[in-house]
Order: structure tokens, then sequence, then C-alpha cells
């Protein structure tokens, strides 16, 4: 079935299509002058002396919650759940410690996931603005990843610079597009920004070099991406878990040699990259650590939930407990249900936390 | 939440389907896909991008354990063989191709495979016959739920989207679990789904199938385990929509008696001759066929009086690269597969190796390519062509068009040139041994008692000669 052509007729619609020759590859971007690149600097660049004391201060305090709601989230059936999984379908293996279980020890990307879906269990871990839930993703993988290293442990500083690593490059690449900057309607923020915050954290503490560094990043991305429907079921917890544990697992395989996308951050017309994740996308190169570079961390904080519920929650009952004030007092009164004729409650509108009568 | 029942739909279909709903056509077709799939991977076990995630597996403990195909000595926990093989298998880019795009067979065959070697009731050839073809089926549905999935994808990388779903579906089958958790199953892997194309064209690309294989497998054990996701994932635009641009799912129904239509037999598959992205077929085909007309007229073929070689192909980025620099860029290029076939006449296995990539006489060849991109010629693996012209310093004009390869959906392989390919790829690793069980077995399939000795057919490697007679058994 080859047709053939005149020898000598070029067709005349021949012409109206694209012309590239080789000559147009010149034009394509220095290699060290993308997004990309400038990621993998910055990362393998950065040292314990260009954090500041209120960065310092700030994740310290981010670390110490993480640590507690991953310890009473080692009480929930989902952590459970994954416990089992990993012990069952492979096998205690004495590297990587476990939330809350003196005797079990997994191997690093699985002690990464069962922490991490302890810490997102209850939904009672940090979230930052534009949302997402920072820490969750990259201390355990940081923690399990230091278990791991054989003779030089790290010092406090350098788990600190990883960990603000890990949160600086999630803060950075949702500052790429305007839909991050409002509660997600399609992909679950940790199982996109999460991921690659993880592979960040985890490339700074191996100390891998800068083009080891782009490539962890690269290979994320293709482990990054969850839908927003199972957030409110049980699964939403293993989007950390998973960020935390690929993120890590991009990290290693990147320090044997694993190569990706070195355009991956990079928005590349008709090849999508990171921006796969998201309808509008403007990267930004990342300066170096030397050249007057500030944390996001110093410039926008954290919040840190009172009570295990979405972030959301907290508004709502923070209104009806001052409405509760009002109706009985500073006193132990109560409100008795029949008294309440209607309470019309006006929020945002989030399908997925509008749930008259939830099921579980 | 409004839901149509769709994944409801999808979980009852996969537990309902049994062995009595094969046909003798899906069979046929996927026995082929399951040999085709099974040398592939074990050529592909020799590449460095599998011998990277085989070292990083082998960190794993576990106590079940499950072969690595072309490995005599080596085991792995079986999440962990189905990663390294499902990588192994699209390491060469040598995997199957379907309409609409995405490579099936790799995402689903290597779960199977570790799940069977380890699941106490011993599944026969005509149970993974099953559970193939329902891994296969679940994909094929899926992509029928956007006009997006329908052309060469721009954003998604498609195995890593409905791959996981097949392998969690497949795995599903295997496990016999109930509807309930087979809805489940779908919903955990749906959180797995999505990687961008970018790494496609990179070293990268393979672990999107072994991660597809292994995660799918994963979400079925979690699902067996009690855990669950959301029921209406493939309902909501929240859910599997987030991966489209366009989205529209409806339901799958298996009728209690009659017939059920599988869609492997409406569409059949394409499997590939040259170890590239299945563009480069038609541009190669066309750029044998130039040569062939200039060779006609001039005895001795001089390829530096060409001047220029212009392709007219359909607009595909991530398969436009005009100056190739790795393996992985040059199977995605189509000026590079195109200067090969006219420069050797020939594009094969080795055709990608560094050597021969970086050849003074190929280099000079690819700065005279031009691509065009005629508006007539659509991005998609069941409607575009390509068209290779050359031209000579004397202003001769040689010029081609291919609009249909062999191998396609619509020439397809015949049986002896499938186990050829099969046979010159698993001879690179195994015994003749291996290679003519493994012939056996698949072309016996549902006819095996037990299908996990594809697993001791899979590992009789040639370095191992007294273990071809050793291990002899039915």
């Amino acid at each position: 079935m080859i047709s053939t052509l005149q020898k000598t007729i070029r067709p005349v619609w021949a012409v109206r299509g694209l012309h590239k020759s080789a000559v147009a590859a010149l034009k394509r971007p220095d290699p060290e002058d993308t997004v990309t690149a400038s990621y993998g600097r910055f990362i393998s660049e950065v040292k314990p002396q260009h954090l500041s004391s209120l960065v310092l201060h700030r994740s310290k305090r981010m670390v110490l919650d993480s640590i507690g709601v991953g310890l009473i989230g080692s009480t929930t059936d989902v952590f459970e759940l994954a416990l089992q999984h990993c012990q069952h379908m492979y096998a205690p293996d004495d590297i990587s410690s476990v939330y809350g279980r003196r005797g079990s020890r997994l191997s690093p990307t699985l002690a990464a996931f069962v922490n991490g879906v302890a810490t997102h269990s209850m939904d009672f871990d940090d979230t930052w603005h534009p949302a997402t839930h920072p820490s969750g993703a990259v201390l355990p993988a940081v923690l399990a990843l230091s278990d791991m290293m054989p003779n030089s442990k790290p010092s406090g500083p350098d788990f600190l610079l990883a960990f603000n690593v890990g949160i600086e490059i999630q803060g950075r690449l949702m500052r790429f597009s305007h839909e991050a900057h409002n509660i997600p309607k399609r992909f679950h923020p940790p199982s996109v920004v999460g991921t690659m915050g993880s592979a960040a954290a985890c490339a700074r503490l191996l100390s891998l070099d800068h083009s080891q560094c782009s490539h962890a990043l690269a290979i994320a991305a293709s482990l990054s991406g969850a839908p927003m429907a199972n957030a409110a079921t049980q699964s939403k917890p293993l989007h950390i878990g998973n960020a935390s544990r690929l993120g890590l697992e991009a990290a290693l395989l990147a320090s044997r040699g694993l190569e990706a996308s070195p355009l991956v951050l990079d928005a590349v017309a008709g090849v999508a990259g990171f921006d796969a994740f998201y309808e509008d996308y403007v990267p930004e190169p990342l300066e170096s650590p030397n050249d007057g570079h500030v944390f996001l961390l110093e410039e926008q904080d954290m919040g840190f939930k009172r009570f295990p519920a979405h972030l959301g929650m907290h508004w709502v009952a923070d209104a009806a407990a001052s409405v509760h004030k009002l109706l009985v007092g500073l006193g132990p009164g109560t409100v008795s249900p029949s008294q309440v004729q209607r309470h019309p409650a006006q929020s945002p509108q989030i399908k997925v936390h509008q749930q008259a009568i939830p099921r579980i | 939440m409004l839901r149509k029942g769709i994944t409801e739909s999808f979980g009852a279909a996969i537990h309902a389907l049994n062995t009595t709903k094969l046909t003798d056509g899906v069979i046929s077709r996927s026995k082929r896909m399951m040999l085709d799939t099974l040398g592939v991977g074990l050529i592909g076990s020799r590449t460095a991008v599998f011998n990277k995630a085989l070292t990083y597996s082998q960190s794993f403990k576990s106590d079940e354990r499950s072969s690595v195909w072309g490995k005599s000595q080596i085991t792995l926990p079986p999440p962990y063989a189905a990663f390294v093989n499902g990588i192994a298998v699209h390491s060469m880019d040598f995997d199957d191709t379907w309409h609409p795009a995405t490579h099936p067979s790799g995402a689903v065959l290597p779960a199977l495979l570790a799940l069977a070697e380890t699941l106490p009731s011993r599944p026969s050839g005509l149970d993974l016959l099953l559970a193939f073809n329902v891994g296969i089926e679940v994909q094929g549905r899926l992509l029928r739920f956007s006009r997006e999935a329908f052309n060469i994808p721009e954003r998604f990388h498609p195995p890593s989207v409905v791959g996981v779903m097949g392998s969690a579906a497949a795995s599903a089958k295997l496990l016999a679990l109930s509807p309930a958790e087979c809805i489940h199953a779908l919903a955990i892997a749906a959180s797995s789904a999505g990687a961008p194309l970018a790494n496609a064209a990179t070293q990268t690309k393979p672990l999107h199938i072994g991660n597809a294989a292994r995660r799918g497998l994963e979400a079925a054990q979690l699902a067996q385990m009690g855990l669950e996701g959301n029921p209406a994932i493939l309902d909501i635009p929240s859910g599997f929509g987030v991966y489209y641009k366009d989205y529209s799912p409806s339901a799958m129904t298996v009728p209690a008696s009659g017939d059920f239509k599988w869609m492997l037999e409406d569409q059949d598959i394409a499997f590939k001759r040259i170890p590239a992205h299945l563009g480069m077929h038609w541009v190669v085909d066309a750029a044998l066929a130039a040569r062939a007309k200039l060779e006609n007229t001039a005895r001795n073929v001089d390829l530096r009086q060409i001047r220029r070689v212009t392709l007219r192909v359909p607009p595909s980025k991530y398969v436009d690269c005009p100056l190739p620099a790795t393996e992985h860029q040059a199977r995605h290029s189509f000026q590079f597969n195109a200067s090969s076939a006219l420069l050797d006449n020939k594009v094969t296995v080795s055709s990608f190796s560094e050597a021969q990539i970086n050849r003074p006489a190929l280099k000079e060849l690819l700065s005279k390519v031009k691509v065009e991109t005629p508006k007539d010629n659509q991005p998609s693996f069941d409607k575009m062509y390509c068209e290779v012209e050359i031209e000579t310093d004397q202003g001769q004009s040689y010029a081609a068009r291919c609009d249909t390869f062999y191998g396609h959906w619509r020439k397809p392989l015949s049986q002896e040139d499938l186990v050829d390919k099969f046979s010159v790829n698993a001879s690179s690793v195994l015994c003749s041994e291996g290679v003519e069980g493994l012939i056996d077995v698949v072309g016996n399939m549902e006819r095996v008692r037990e299908c996990s000795i594809l697993g001791s057919y899979l590992r009789l490697t040639s370095s191992q000669q007294e273990q071809c007679y050793s291990q002899r058994r039915l």
C-alpha cells in the first residue's frame, strides 16, 4: 500500500507545511539556562548558612508538629493497613524507623510511605498557602533516608537544610500557576508538588550534583499527580505517603544515574512536563542561594491545625464557636438542637466539603 | 456527587467476566501479544535503564519472591518484579501499540506473572488469559472516554494513565476480588496515574510502564486488604477525568448469558519491527521505498549526492528531533530513523547504539533532513502517513509514501514473522530450550495447567547451559 509520487513534480501543498532543518536545532536554549537547570543548581548549592533564624524557627515548629500528628496518626486504621501491606508484601528490614512502633523497621521508601500515611491519616497536618500539606511529604522521606545513610549520619543543620529545601521547592512550584492559589479541583496538591519536594529534599541530603538534582525532579514528575476525588476517602493519606516515598525513590534512582527530561519544569509547547498538572503555567528560574535568595517560609508562614479536619473546617468551627459564645456566654452552657431553627452556613464553593450527612 | 453507576459497572464487569466469555479470536490475538511482550522484555533486560532499576529494586526484602525475566538467579518482591520486568518491556520502545494509543501489554503482563507466581491457587493458563484480557479491555474502554485520547498525546503519557488502571483490573481479576473490591482497586490505582509526556524520549520513559504494572498490582492488593478510595472514581470529572480535557465515561456491561464483545476483537494491535516510537515505522518504510527507487535508476547508490531529504509527517513535537544525542532521543526522531534507513537500508536493534548514533556519515545526512507537517496529516496512529522525498545534487527527486506499515493493525505481522521477532529477541538472553519452551507454552496457553511455568522458562539463560538440562519439566 505504498503509493508513489511523480519523480519531478513537487506537490504544491507541501509548501504550506512547516519547514524545519537541523539549523533550527542550534536555536534551542542553552541547557544551562533552563528553569529546570536552575532548580538543580539551587538544590546542589544551598548550604545551612543560607537558612535565616526565622526560617529555622518556623521549620522547627513544622517538624515538631509533623512528628506529633504522625505519632497520633500511627493509631489509625489506614496506617495499620498500610503497615501490614508493607510488612506482608515485603518484609521487615532493619533500616528505617516507623512512627509509634518500637519493634518495626522497614526499608527506607516503605518507611517513608507508612509514616507519610500516618501524618496525613487524620487530616491533622500543616497547610500552607498556596494550598498543600508540605511537611508530610518531606519529613518522612528525610527521616527514612537519614536512617539509611551508612557512615556519615547527617547533622542537625544538614537535616534542617534538606527539610527546608523540600518545603521551598514545593512553594516555588505552586507559584508557577494561578490555579494553585485556589482550593484545588483537579489534582490533590500534595500529590503534585509533594513528590517534587520530597525528591528535592532527598537529593539535597544525598549531596547529589546539580545534574542529578535536576533528574531527581524530572523522575519525580513522572510519579506525581492524584485526582481530588480520592480526597475525603480512606485513600487520601496515601497521597502524602506516596509523595514521600516516590520522591525519595526518584532521588535514589537519580543517584544511580537514571536520567529524565532536562526540561521538565520548563514549558515546552506540545510536550507537557510538570505543566501537565496545571491549566495555566508560567515557570520562573530559581536564583542562586548566594544571590539574595529568600526562602518562602520567611515570607509566608504555615498553618497548623487545632483539630483533625480539613483546613476549611477551622473557619467554620471558629465561627460556630463564636456564635455559641453569643448564645450561652462564656460559661459551660450547651445549645440544644431543638432550639436551633435554621443555621445557614456561608462558606466558599467547595464541592467535596459540602457533605450534609457524612457517611464516615 | 452525581453517581452514574459507571465505576460500579466496571467493578461488576471485572468480577463477572469468566473464562467462558473468552472467544477464539481474542485468545488468539492476546497470545500473540503475550509472546511479543515476553520477547521484548527479555531483550530489554540487557539495557542500562533495566540494570539501574534492578539494582535499586534489590534493596528490598520480602518473603514472597517473583521471577525477573532473563535472570536465572535473581528474584524480587512481586511488585518490584512487576516494576523491573515492565521497564524491560518498554526499555527499547519495542512493545505493542494499540488504538487509541497506548502500550497495553507491558502494563499488565509483568504484574500478572509476578502475582501468579505467589498465589496459592496456582492459576492456570486460561486464568492468566482471562486476567490479561480484562486488563487490556479496561484500558481500551478508558481510552474511549475522551476524544483527546484518539490523537498522539501531548500532556500525559497514556500508559501512565490507563496502564495502571488495566494492571489494577487484571490483578483484581486474578485475585478474584469482589465487585466492591474491584471498584476500590480502580479508585486506588487512579491516584497513581498520570506521568507527563516530557519524560518520553528519556531514560525514564520505561518506568512509566514499570510503575503502571507495579502500582496497579499494589492497588489491587491494597483493595484486597480493605483499603477504599472513591467509588465514583470513573464517574466524576475530579476523578479519572482529571487526565483529559474532554471526558465522557460510559458503563461496561457483561451479559449474563450470551457473548461479550471484546475490544481486542474489533481493534487489533500493532507490533513493532523496529525498537522505536510507532511513528518511526511509517517513515522507515517510506524511506526504504524511496531508497529502492534511487537504487533502481542509479547503479551505485552514492548517498553523498543527496542534497536534501524532506519528511512529510504528522505534527508531534516529542518525535521531532533533528539531532538526537541519546538512544532514547533516537527512538523518538523522525529524522534519525529516516536517515538510518537511507544510510543502512535497514533499521534494527543495533541501529540505536551510541556508536551508530554518532557516525559522521549519519550526522551529515541528518543535516540535510527537513521536516514538514502537511495539514492533511493527522497525528493519529489510525490516520497518519509519512512521505520521504530524496533530492539529489543532479536535481533528481525520488519519493515514496507509507500509509500503513507492515505490523500495523491494518497489516498485521504474520504468525511466522511474529514468532521470528520473538526468537531473535529471546535468544539474546535465553538458551534455545527457554526460547522454544516459551513459544510452546504461550502457543498452548489455554491448555496450560499452571501458568507460573512461564517463570521457569524465563529464567533459562544461555549462560547456564547445565540448567537447560536440569530444569526440564512440563
